[in-house]
């Protein structure tokens, strides 16, 4: 599904990727985990397309994609939620859901029912301006916009991100259901090790630009488990 | 004894009417001087300097197409896509270069403005033929009205209906309204920002054409005829904010007003004075326009958690 290899990249000349290798099969939910300011959300970016790898490939469904602008990405099936949740503030929730209809060009019949579907308090809301929504709300949307595009890949940038316990919980479980049921694979950056346990099979740990392990389902099974692998 | 009344009632009548026609005539002109400029600055955040020269253009193509045998309106519509056509070139070839460089986007089409008046200036010469403005007029009272303002009313109207719809009503609307609010997150949903700007600046260009073509038969069509409209284009747009569609309706309602009583009572210039003193009182008061209050009353939080 997606093939990360040598990536070098960053902001102008400063590089803040250093020779990433990841790789997701289809179907797979994956972490990205690491401390603040390793470089996760940079990553991301680089995957998307929101900044151009200097050297190295992110290949995606078979295709190099390197060399392709975020919203070609997008129309190839990539529906990216960043950190902060990137919703427009000043739009409606129906709006928002409709500006997820250009992911995935493939998937002919776009409906804002997926959306409503898992997550029904956005049907709720539909004529109120995204901008007054409470934050779990607004990470619903989020998610929910990029569901309406029915991608093949979620990227997700710490979806947990000021979020309340329980509803964390929540958004692990609709994601849960969202793969299990629509087969959307997931590769998701998290600091949340309970979101991280519940959700991820896979995971990569990263620190100063670069991976440095690559976690089995074994070692995200607990909390000790992982806290040991993060400490190293 | 229904004759004295009528005779008393009627100069009422006839002052109504005139203070009417004034207001739409001055609500209409600020309108449409304003409305390209305020969709640059509105959905891009650009200050196009060369507002005034493509309404010029506007003008002169509106002309030349009508009296080589072109209907007027249809000249009109003509010289709209043209200018339009001429902003999108513009576009791609200086301002995409500038983004998020207020200062250096409002040099560079200033300069092209320059470039376009003394370039009509070397080519046509001081001034073209013009055509006469159409329609006739028809009395109220003692006064004499043209038709054609009243129509230049409707047609600001209506125009600001058609932007309403289209913004508001299209997807195309949808992704210039995301992509302002933020074009990264826009992008990586699939929109082509940077064809999304070069439409927009092309729409906010035809506007201006569509405009100068509108007010070519009310004016002497020389290279300099944009310079009639840029102090009410900067007025309204200043007044009206960032907000396009709320904004601009709003300050050329307020601004229409003053112009339109000041020019009545005491003239031209000192309606000018008005204007530019209300522009002053309104940045003090509300620093980001009408449209800035609108925006802060709706998305005041309701209730939701
Ligand atoms: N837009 C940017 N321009 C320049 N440097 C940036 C930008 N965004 C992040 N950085 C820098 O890149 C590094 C990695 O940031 P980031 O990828 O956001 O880390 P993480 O998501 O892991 O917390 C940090 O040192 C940060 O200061
Ligand atoms: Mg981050």
């Amino acid at each position: 599904m997606l093939r990360i290899s040598n990536v070098v990249g960053g902001y102008g000349r400063t590089m803040i990727l250093r020779d990433i290798d990841v790789q997701v099969e289809p179907g797979e939910i994956v972490a990205i985990i690491g401390r603040n300011g390793v470089g996760k959300s940079t990553l991301m970016k680089a995957v998307i397309g929101l900044i151009r790898p200097a050297t190295g490939s992110i290949g995606f469904k078979g295709q190099n994609v390197s060399h392709l602008p975020a919203d070609r990405r997008a129309h190839l099936g990539m529906g990216y939620v960043p950190q902060g949740r990137g919703i427009f503030p000043g739009l409606t929730v129906e709006e928002n859901l409709t500006m997820g209809e250009l992911i995935n060009t493939n998937r002919a019949r776009k409906s804002l029912d997926l959306a409503y579907r898992y997550f029904p308090r956005l049907a709720e809301r539909k004529r109120q301006k995204a901008g007054t929504l409470s934050g779990g709300e607004q990470s619903m949307l989020a998610l929910g916009r990029i569901l309406v595009g029915q991608p093949d890949l979620m990227l997700l940038d710490e979806p947990s991100e000021g979020l309340q316990p329980n509803i964390v919980r929540q958004i692990g479980d609709d994601l849960k259901r969202i793969n299990q049921e629509l087969g959307t694979t997931v590769l998701f950056v998290e600091q949340n090790l309970g979101l991280i346990i519940h959700l991820a099979q896979r995971g990569y740990v990263m620190d100063k630009g670069t991976v440095t392990a690559s976690l089995g389902a074994q070692d995200i099974v607990s909390q000790d488990a992982l806290t040991g692998h993060l400490a190293i | 004894m229904l004759a004295r009344i009528a005779s008393e009632v009627r100069p009422v009548l006839d002052g109504v009417f005139n203070a009417f026609y004034q207001y739409q005539d001055s609500f209409a002109f600020l309108v449409l001087s304003a409305i390209g400029l305020a969709v640059i600055f509105g959905m891009m955040g650009v200050i196009n300097l060369a507002h005034g020269e493509l309404m010029m253009l506007g003008a002169y193509i509106t002309v030349g197409a009508a009296r080589s045998g072109v209907p007027l309106p249809l000249a009109m519509l003509v010289a709209g896509a043209a200018v339009g056509l001429i902003g999108a070139i513009m576009e791609v070839l200086i301002v995409r270069r500038l983004y998020g460089r207020l200062l250096d986007s409002v040099a560079a089409t200033w300069a092209v403005g320059l470039i376009l008046s003394q370039g009509m200036l070397i080519l046509t010469g001081p001034s073209i033929q013009g055509v006469a403005s159409p329609l006739g007029s028809f009395r109220v009272g003692n006064t004499s009205y043209s038709w054609y303002r009243l129509l230049l009313g409707a047609v600001a109207l209506a125009l600001l209906v058609a932007l309403y719809l289209l913004f508001m009503r299209t997807r195309f609307g949808l992704r210039a309204r995301a992509t302002i609010q933020n074009p990264e997150i826009a992008r990586a949903l699939g929109v082509d920002t940077a064809r999304m700007y070069t439409v927009t600046f092309a729409l906010g260009s035809a506007l201006a054409g569509l405009a100068g073509g509108l007010y070519a038969p009310t004016a002497t069509v020389v290279p300099f005829f944009g310079t009639n409209f840029m102090v009410e284009a900067f007025v309204t747009v200043i007044v009206g904010g960032a907000n396009v569609l709320v904004g601009s309706p709003l300050a050329a309602a307020l601004l229409g007003a003053i112009n339109a009583f000041l020019a009545q009572t005491w003239g031209l210039y000192i309606a000018r004075v008005g204007l530019l003193v209300t522009t002053i009182i309104v940045i003090r008061v509300l620093p980001r326009g009408m449209s800035g209050l609108v925006d802060r009353w709706r998305l005041r939080p309701t209730g939701a958690r």
